[in-house]
């Protein structure tokens, strides 16, 4: 009975009770008739025990001919569960449709995913991707993971030395190696320590020379020693050359952005925060929001994560600033604009993973705050003082 | 070529036709009894299963016997079994 169960699920059994008449004679009955029994109990001339859906019917005849009342006491099985939900059509209909969802969607790359490295950021290496046929919602089959590669380096030559792409799963990563010249690694500058350069939560820490000072997970300050230039040898004698490595921190960033009111026209301007839900490449509203084009709009995508793993769908939020009625360009479109260069300019090599924006007037000028959670990489060398 | 028949079962230890047509009883220290070549039950119920072997009527006594298995002459018996009787029908 354990070991059918799945296919006694699939059946559907019907455990049943029977009392008067001649139990025995039903037993027997039952046996010469070919309905099997599972576990039949006897308990003060009560049978219980359990048949087949199937055999169920063919049971009557069986009590009727032994005198036995027959009466079921319970139903398992997926006939029944599907007989008692046909009220809920929907609930196995959903379950269908997402097998066949997850089935249709994991024949796409759901994510591309790179770190950049120090001379190419995440964000170059992403645009030569892209322009290669390499972006989310392509079918996974169609990438030829080889070509790109071999395209990208001739791109980026002089820059990188390897651009490797592997396809894990539904995402892409790409593994990109800086382009060292003849000898760089080998010649070491002055003794040196890497140390923080600003506030947060150390996510890797990748050590070329030196010694790792800190532990990945934990919070630094700025000015914390990450990698040491200082090592001691086995007979106590220290050593000092340049600490070297590649290290990543969370961290909160504001970038501000403030322009005197006489700039330009001035007028009212509305700031609005739209969300919509992106889907490889379909990208659907969040709400229902006037149609007006008449305004700037800055973006950020937040890609959704369940365990690590980067699901197809993600949440762009829009921050829309609305033009002024008045003609020329209003005080926000300049703002935004100056924002926008100022944050491509700081954010160039940096992971940002969500900004919110603010607009605030004070007496004389506009500002507006962008807080933005970014990984980034941290460190700056600092000089040992070896006298 | 009846006496080679009998000679090569004797030499290979087979089971004779005679053998294979009476009930095989099988226990398992006394909380399982496997009986092959059962006829029909007779009684049933916690204490007493009566089973119609053909040649000869078996009772097993117990406590809370359970009737496992029910599948063509094959019965499977379990519980606390006390004893054992054969007897003729």
């Amino acid at each position: 009975m354990r070991k059918g169960f799945f296919f006694s699920f699939l059946r559907g059994s019907v455990t049943f009770v029977a009392d008067g008449g001649f139990p025995e004679r039903f037993l027997n009955l039952c046996n010469v008739r070919g309905i099997v029994l599972f576990s039949p109990q006897m308990h003060q001339k009560t049978l219980t025990a359990t048949v087949r859906r199937s055999d169920y019917c063919r049971l009557r005849d069986v009590a009727k001919r032994s005198g036995m009342q027959l009466r079921a006491q319970e139903k398992h099985g997926l006939p029944f569960f599907l007989r008692r939900h046909r009220a809920h059509l929907a609930l196995p209909v959903a379950g269908a449709a997402f097998a066949v969802l997850a089935f249709v969607l994991s024949g796409f790359v759901w994510s591309v995913e790179s770190d950049g490295c120090a001379r190419v950021s995440r964000t170059e290496v992403l645009a030569v991707a892209e322009e290669l046929g390499l972006r989310a919602g392509v079918w996974r089959k169609n990438v030829d993971t080889a070509a790109i590669s071999q395209e990208a380096m001739r791109r980026l030559r002089g820059k990188v030395s390897w651009f490797g792409v592997n396809l894990c799963g539904m995402r892409a990563v790409i593994e990109v190696h800086p382009y060292l010249d003849p000898g760089e690694d080998e010649t070491y500058g002055e003794p040196a320590n890497l140390v923080a350069d600003f506030d947060g939560l150390l996510l890797s820490l990748q050590v070329h020379s030196g010694r790792a000072a800190a532990p990945v997970g934990t919070g630094v300050r700025k000015g914390d020693l990450l990698i040491s230039g200082v090592s001691v040898d086995r007979y106590g004698r220290s050593h000092l050359y340049e600490a070297r490595g590649v290290a990543t921190a969370l961290h909160d960033d504001v970038l501000r952005v403030e322009l005197p009111e006489q700039t330009a026209g001035g007028g009212y301007a509305k700031v609005q925060t739209v969300p919509a839900l992106r889907l490889l490449h379909l990208t659907i509203p969040l709400g229902m929001f006037p149609p007006s084009r008449d305004f700037d709009v800055f973006t950020v995508f937040r890609q959704a994560q369940w365990g690590g793993v980067s699901l197809p769908l993600g949440l762009v939020l829009q921050t829309r600033c609305y033009r002024t009625e008045r003609p020329g360009q209003s005080t926000f479109a300049l703002l935004l604009d100056e924002y926008t260069r100022a944050f491509e300019s700081r954010y160039e090599k940096t992971n940002v993973l969500s900004t919110a924006l603010s607009l605030r007037q004070s007496a004389d000028r506009y500002i507006l705050t962008g807080e933005s959670r970014c990984i980034d990489y941290i460190g700056e060398s600092q000089k040992i003082n070896a006298e | 070529m009846q006496n080679l028949k009998q000679t090569v079962e004797t030499a290979a230890q087979l089971a004779t036709d005679t053998e294979l047509l009476l009930p095989h009883i099988e226990l398992h220290a006394n909380c399982r009894a496997v009986i092959d070549g059962c006829r029909g039950i007779v009684a049933y119920d916690e204490t007493c299963v009566k089973l119609n072997c053909g040649a000869f009527l078996l009772t097993l006594h117990g406590d809370a016997l359970c009737m496992e298995q029910l599948c063509g002459a094959h019965i499977s018996v379990s519980g606390i079994l006390v004893s054992l009787e054969l007897s003729s029908l």
